[in-house]
């Protein structure tokens, strides 16, 4: 019988093991690796020795149960752990030589397997009737094994919906979720309703759903996921987004990205045409240049009350020529066919920030930050100014 | 070990003794404890009236501080009078009902009146408080009214203040950059507009507002006037790491035409040294040295290019102190050195309000320089200034310092460099 030291003991190192595997998977970073393996290590050896020097002297433990019990003498019975845990060890091997996954998947085997088998084995023994040793067993095994197992039939039917959900279309995605909500709450309802079915019946039916879910992830798996549309971003090409007042399909929903916190600044492209902004404090305001911090993350809003979708573009200096790469790329033509890339190619040398483009009336949050100062550009007319593409509106940055 | 409580062996004489002894020694920590209290509160008591404390938030020195003081006022008077009549009330209770032996009174529950009479009376109070309170506030965050703006910038661990071009403070046609110490025209509403390039800090000048957060990414306001001339001190109160203490700044107010030329100072053309002079080798040694992070506005390299420094690539904050007047401030490093000696410093932190000004603007002159604090600054600034100096402690920030690093100067560079500081006037 183990006792509660023990038992302790085996507890910890095999939590110091799990959490060394989750890590190692995780962070990928060996000093906690090695402590925690050490530490999962020193409590198993602390665990064996409290095993074979407490636990195994039983008539210490309690005299009155070993002098009045029939002890079990009967050879071992078959067990499938044997079997499980060689698998495990081939699993862990090939995994040293192959993959990280197959080895932590491994590990997992292994631990699993030898403890159940130790489990089993130290069960068999406690007496000679089978009954007594499935409840012995039973009582030390169950609070582990439910909710373990239960997490990994939850967590294999989550997974295994994803997968479904990643091989439909996105429509049929849609309607597939909403049928098999619809039908899960009809078989509950039936169940509840009629309170005289069968336990087995409500079992059988879901087990069919949840290995029809499982199947359904695999055979999806396998086939691979449905082609998800990876969306342009300014910072993919911002000398080409930057300098055109064309609708790009980074500029959809741009409002819908404002995240307008207190005390910004604004600036705003006016029904006139003009660009003026406004801060906190009156003297300032309305000047011809605008005055931001240097290495300053500056958040600043943009609102368009032009009567056209407009984008506020930032120039901020000659870009770093990189060798090789091309001014801007074909394929991000606007609406109507015009190549931004034509008409604004001679922007590319340009080191460009903007906003999306923003419909009448909208607002966007843009974000710049300057590392040197304005005078640093004084010799580049236009370093260092806001404008928007398509009109004449500018303002100057001074950045001291 | 074990000690033996029990006096149950010990003759009546002893046990006397013993208890004599126990209560001797309860009154006398008693005794220690009444007197211990009784000077604490002494100390305290006399502090309030400390007369050399720039930083005491009942000496108002313009209209904002003066409104936080007038509700001061208010708010401690009624609590004043809440607390005074709670007491006396629980003392009274305390001494008329104390045990005497008498039965326990009947005990009752329930006096809907009393209880709906307390509830109502402190939210009367309440509401009384909160009137002139919100008022205050509401006065001390208007906007429209102001005359100058002045941008102030925290960072681990000083303030960088500059000056937007702008036809406030009498107008100004180019930016001015500066750090520690905010120059204002005295009784002008100046509103700061603050935030931080790193970690949340928070602006205080005692005796002309209250406290406002500087945070990253937001802009946040506080108003300042001062009524006269004079220098008005504070410290950032937001713990912001190592060196908090050390973040130090201050107001220094002048008149109008003493504000005029501050302004004109701090936007003179670069003056190089003099061929030759310790100032021009201390010129080559800031370049190689510290033209990395500091700036010194129209300074060349040798092909006459601007050089224009890159502390976003040297220092985790993204900023250092511009260095090109420095000598026109008293302070350095985050303020918290004086840069003019002991000797000539009372001469413009003690100078009366209509000279204080001019005493100012003299600036920080060889003979009154303090060379020995400026000194152990370029030896070994972090030695002087806790700053995150273990190499070790930069791996979180990919190798970029917070403050000033260890430059390994040597003796003959420091020379050369306090000569060359000495010119950026």
């Amino acid at each position: 019988m183990f006792t509660t030291g023990s038992k302790l003991l085996i507890g910890s190192s095999v939590f110091a093991m799990v959490a060394a595997v989750v890590y190692g998977v995780t962070q990928n970073e060996a000093l906690g690796i090695v402590g925690l393996v050490s530490a999962a290590c020193a409590l198993a050896f602390l665990a064996g020795v409290n095993v074979w020097a407490v636990d195994s002297n039983l008539s210490a433990v309690n005299a009155t149960a070993v002098a009045t019990s029939e002890a079990s003498d009967d050879p071992p019975g078959a067990s499938i752990w044997p079997m499980v845990f060689a698998v495990g060890a081939a699993a862990v091997l090939l995994g040293l030589v192959t993959q990280q996954s197959i080895f932590t998947i491994g590990i997992i085997v292994l631990l699993a397997a030898g403890a159940q088998w130790a489990v089993q084995a130290w069960a068999e023994s406690a007496s000679n009737d089978s009954t007594t040793n499935a409840a012995v067993r039973g009582r030390l095994a169950n609070p582990l094994e439910y909710p373990l197992l239960g997490a990994v039939a939850v967590g294999s039917i989550a997974y295994a919906l994803s997968r479904v959900m990643l091989w439909l279309s996105k429509t049929n995605t849609i309607i597939a979720f909403v049928t098999l909500a619809t039908v899960l709450a009809c078989i509950g309802f039936i169940f509840a309703a009629r309170p005289s079915v069968k336990r087995g019946a409500i079992g059988g039916v879901l087990t069919l759903g949840a290995v029809a879910i499982v199947a359904g992830g695999v055979a999806a798996g396998v086939d691979g996921e449905r082609d998800i549309h990876v969306h342009e971003t300014i910072a993919a090409d911002a000398a080409l987004f930057c300098d055109s007042p064309a609708e790009f399909e980074i500029d959809e929903g741009a409002s819908q990205t404002v995240s307008t916190k207190a005390s910004t600044y604004t600036i705003s492209l006016t029904a006139a045409g003009n660009l003026v902004f406004d801060v906190p404090g009156p003297v300032d305001a309305g000047a011809e240049a605008i005055s931001l911090r240097r290495s300053n993350p500056n958040n600043i809003v943009f609102r368009n009350d032009s009567g056209e979708a407009r984008r506020l573009t930032l120039d901020l200096g000659p870009a770093a020529v990189e060798e090789g790469v091309a001014a801007a790329e074909d394929g991000h033509s606007a609406d109507g066919g015009d190549s931004a890339d034509e008409e604004h190619g001679d922007k590319s040398d340009r080191n460009l920030t903007c906003t999306s483009l923003v419909e009448d009336g909208g607002a966007q949050l843009i974000t710049v930050k300057f590392d040197e100062p304005s005078f640093a550009y004084a010799d580049d007319a236009q370093a260092f100014r806001f404008y928007v593409p398509g009109t004449d509106a500018e303002i100057d940055v001074v950045v001291p | 070990m074990t000690y033996d409580l029990n006096m149950s062996h010990q003759s009546p004489t002893t046990k006397m003794q013993a208890v004599e002894t126990t209560t001797t020694l309860r009154s006398v920590t008693s005794s220690r404890l009444v007197r211990t209290l009784v000077a604490c509160s002494l100390a305290a008591l006399v502090a309030g009236c400390a007369t050399d404390a720039p930083q005491d938030t009942w000496q108002p020195k313009g209209p904002n501080s003066q409104m936080i003081n007038d509700l001061d006022w208010v708010v401690f008077g009624i609590a004043g009078v809440v607390g005074v009549v709670v007491f006396s009330v629980l003392a009274f209770a305390i001494w008329k009902y104390r045990d005497r032996g008498q039965p326990i009174p009947e005990q009752t529950h329930g006096k809907p009146a009393l209880e709906i009479g307390l509830t109502i009376l402190p939210a009367l109070i309440l509401v009384g408080i909160a009137i002139p309170t919100v008022g205050t506030i509401m006065d001390l965050n208007e906007t429209a009214d102001t005359e100058c703006i002045v941008n102030v910038t925290g960072q681990q661990w000083w303030w960088e203040i500059d000056y937007p071009v702008q036809d406030g403070c009498g107008g100004i046609d180019e930016p001015i950059v500066t750090s520690g110490q905010m120059v204002i025209e005295a009784g002008t509403k100046v509103l700061v507009r603050g935030t931080s390039r790193d970690v949340i800090h928070s602006w205080w000048i005692p005796s002309l507002n209250g406290k406002r957060d500087m945070v990253p990414g937001r802009i946040h306001t506080v108003r300042l006037e001062a009524d006269e001339p004079g220098i008005f001190a504070g410290q950032c109160t937001e713990f912001c790491g190592l060196s908090h203490a050390n973040m130090r700044m201050e107001v220094i107010a002048m008149n109008t035409a003493d504000f005029a030329v501050w302004k004109s100072n701090q936007t003179q053309d670069y003056v190089a040294p003099a061929v030759g002079s310790l100032a021009a080798e201390g010129e080559s040694t800031f370049i190689s040295q510290c033209s990395r992070c500091h700036q010194v506005d129209g300074l060349t390299d040798s092909n006459d290019e601007l050089i224009i420094s890159r502390p976003d690539q040297n220092v985790w904050s993204g900023a250092a102190p511009n260095l090109s007047n420095l000598m026109t401030r008293n302070t350095f490093a985050g303020a918290s050195w004086d840069l003019l000696s002991k000797q000539c410093r009372p001469g413009v932190w003690d100078a009366d309000p209509s000279t204080i000004g001019a005493a100012y603007l003299d600036g920080v002159t060889e003979t009154c320089l303090n060379e020995v604090e400026l000194r152990e600054w370029l030896r070994n600034a972090p030695a002087k200034k806790p700053m995150y100096a273990d190499p070790e402690l930069l791996e979180e920030t990919d190798g970029l310092v917070r403050g000033m690093p260890y430059l390994a100067l040597s003796e003959d560079q420091i020379d050369q460099l306090v000569a060359y500081l000495l010119e950026r006037k």
